[in-house]
């Protein structure tokens, strides 16, 4: 393993664990979702750290890209629905929203 | 080759979108739209067969680089004659739909799935690499179970889909651990690379055997074989037209194909030719016997469509050189007396309101066309001469009579059970007396010129197939005395059989039936589909049902919880790795 992948790999790891974990303790759902593309940003970032390591660095970068872009719609998505979470039941917690389900 | 090939599936795919788009401007442009989209795939697909050139894969666009796959158009014999045959059938299908969906709601998805599925089903036939293939494979799975659960009002029909998606699954894994070992073996998935002499000089029987033997499994999946074969009487709760387009004539077809295909590589070992003959022939004695019992006339159907495709794989399984040809041939035989059966039957399902045989009867005066349509198939089925069905079934017993007593006598069985079952559903839908008060008529004329169309390929297609020398069987030229009596005397034995027990001594059949505990037994274990069901589901219950029960319980509900379960099993992961490393 290269240094800067290395550094790349640990940095990934680290944002997904730290994405992750704010997901586990923030109390607001907008939050989560920033915390989860956080977490998603890690992955991909530890995606790119592992395809330098072969010849041909195009597919891993691909696939980044591809991911991103996924992930962009899926963020929009999850807005959307905390919007209508927020509109319907007048809260942001997801601990108040598993009582409220009943 | 004048125009490019690839247009016969393609054009399918990109009318899927304009379907949505043509509901806003007006409902009924919906079905014309597919009626023009798989008119024109038809009169391509047509236009290739009639101007015949070499084999050859054309490369469209690449698709994995980094592992050499394309976009691949195979032309050859094989593709351009089912690629004309389900261009065919689809178009009629989407034609004879515009009676038959006709005030359903939910006409978007159904057309914009039936044509995704008729674009794939093309896609698969002609394509000229295994991961082209397999990708397509999964599309026609995926249409498959949408559509049977197309009324999802209905909780039979989301359940059937769901069975069928999760059956055929099975197989799929299968055969996609096949198309990675093909990667492995050969290098390549391309077919005229990996299925040419000098590379099939290359691996032995010993590696053919595995690989064949998952191709096998997903070929049973897919085209119903026993045991995976519960899904396919399940699928009829979809609507006739899918019944009759993708479980009887394409579909189901595609294992079939598949061996096909791989022939060169099947036939390289001799046990792997014995398990597809062994499950091929009790495939088509278990789905002949089954029919016979059955009494929704779509499951009668349904499970003669078992009992044909095992003998495709009969046909393969007996190893002979002509084994690929008759198969093909009885596939597209198949397709065409099976989809007019299929076709004949929504009318009379249209008109009666049931699926039920037991409140059919005498219907022949009252829709004299329709009759003539399920007349035509039943007897193209029962294999009577000129028909189409009549060459196809010759041509595999032809090969069963060359390879040994114990086939020959299994497939007259299963000849047998054929004409027994599809005689005994024409008397009872069809003749006796009535019993439906309802006033009946013919169906609309969308409906019924895709059954007279599919009546005159019943009558025609032999020769026009010899015509334009799609088949040939080198073995298999003029129809021989030795061959035909015998099928033509099981034929004429089963007939008289199942017009006494239905129609003339009828009540004493049925007092048999009822004093004899032993043919009771059987006629309930029949009708009941030989248990099969029954032990998947016991077995379910045992094993993977508590499983699952396992594995939900992790899941809380609880966002926050779940997200620190996983963090702790990503740290968890970690630390195991980081002591593993130390």
């Amino acid at each position: 393993l290269a240094a800067d992948q290395t550094i790349l790999l640990g940095t990934g790891t680290l944002l997904l664990l730290l994405g992750m974990s704010s997901i586990a303790l923030s109390r607001n759902l907008l939050k989560s979702i920033m915390a989860f593309q956080v977490a998603v940003f890690g992955a991909n970032l530890a995606l790119f750290a592992s395809g330098l390591g072969f010849g041909s660095r195009l597919l891993s970068d691909d696939f980044v890209l591809l991911s991103t872009l996924v992930g962009a719609s899926v963020e929009a998505v999850g807005l959307g629905i905390v919007v209508l979470v927020y509109r319907k039941y007048r809260t942001m917690d997801p601990d108040e929203l598993k009582r409220l389900k009943g | 080759m004048i125009y490019s090939a690839w247009l016969v599936w393609v054009v399918p795919l990109a009318s899927v979108p304009l379907i949505p788009a043509a509901s806003l401007l007006d409902g009924r442009l919906r079905g014309w739209l597919a009626v023009a989209s798989t008119g024109a795939s038809l009169g391509l697909a047509t236009f290739g067969a009639m101007s015949p050139g070499p084999a050859s894969t054309e490369s469209v666009a690449i698709w994995f680089p980094s592992m050499h796959v394309s976009v691949q158009v195979e032309v050859d014999g094989l593709s351009v004659l089912v690629a004309t045959f389900v261009a065919f059938v689809s178009f009629l299908i989407v034609v004879y739909s515009l009676g038959y969906m006709k005030d359903e709601p939910g006409q978007t998805r159904y057309y914009s799935l039936v044509l995704l599925f008729v674009g794939s089903m093309l896609g698969l036939v002609m394509s000229g690499n295994l991961v082209q293939f397999y990708f397509f494979w999964e599309l026609v799975g995926v249409c498959s179970a949408l559509l049977i659960a197309f009324w999802t009002d209905r909780p039979a029909a989301r359940r059937a889909g769901l069975k069928a998606f999760v059956v055929t699954r099975l197989g799929d894994a299968a055969l996609l651990v096949a198309v990675i070992l093909t990667f492995v073996t050969f290098g390549t998935t391309t077919f005229s690379n990996m299925l040419s002499p000098s590379s099939l000089a290359t691996v032995g029987a010993g590696a053919a055997f595995p690989l064949g033997l998952l191709m096998f499994v997903g070929a049973m999946g897919k085209s119903a074989q026993v045991p995976l074969h519960g899904w396919l009487p399940d699928a009829m709760e979809g609507p006739t037209t899918v019944s009759a387009l993708i479980h009887a004539a394409t579909m189901v077809n595609a294992g079939v194909f598949l061996m096909v295909r791989m022939y060169p590589l099947v036939q390289l070992s001799n046990s792997l030719l014995s398990i597809v003959l062994a499950v091929g022939i009790l495939s088509a004695l278990v789905g002949g016997a089954c029919a016979f019992a059955a009494d929704d006339i779509k499951r009668v159907l349904a499970y003669s469509t078992i009992s044909q495709l095992g003998l495709m794989f009969a046909a393969i399984g007996l190893g002979a050189y002509d084994s690929g040809q008759a198969a093909t041939y009885h596939m597209v035989s198949q397709g065409l007396f099976k989809a007019l059966a299929f076709l004949a039957a929504g009318s009379v399902i249209t008109a009666l309101g049931t699926r039920d045989m037991s409140e059919m009867g005498g219907l022949a005066k009252k829709m004299k066309y329709t009759y003539l349509g399920f007349l035509l198939a039943v007897l193209a089925m029962s294999g009577l001469p000129p028909l189409v069905g009549f060459w196809s079934k010759d041509a595999i017993f032809s090969l069963a009579i060359g390879s040994g007593p114990a086939p020959t006598a299994l497939l007259l069985v299963a000849f047998a059970l054929t004409s027994l079952y599809s005689f005994r559903m024409l008397f009872r839908v069809f003749h006796g007396e009535r019993r439906s008060e309802k006033d009946v008529s013919e169906p609309p004329r969308s409906m019924l010129l895709p059954t007279a169309a599919l009546s005159v390929s019943v009558v025609l297609a032999w020769g026009v197939l010899q015509y334009q020398n799609l088949v040939n069987l080198s073995a298999f030229s003029s129809p021989d005395l030795a061959t035909t009596l015998p099928s033509l005397a099981v034929l004429a034995a089963s007939g008289t059989t199942a017009y006494a027990i239905t129609l003339r001594y009828r009540s004493r059949a049925v007092g048999l039936l009822q004093r004899v505990w032993a043919l009771g037994a059987m006629r309930n274990a029949l009708s009941r589909g030989l248990g099969f069901d029954w032990l998947y589901s016991s077995a379910y219950g045992r094993v993977l049902s508590p499983l699952s029960r396992g594995v939900a319980s992790l899941q809380t509900e609880r966002l926050r919880t779940n997200a620190g379960l996983a963090v702790f099993v990503v740290v968890l992961v970690f630390v195991l790795y980081a002591a593993g490393a130390l």
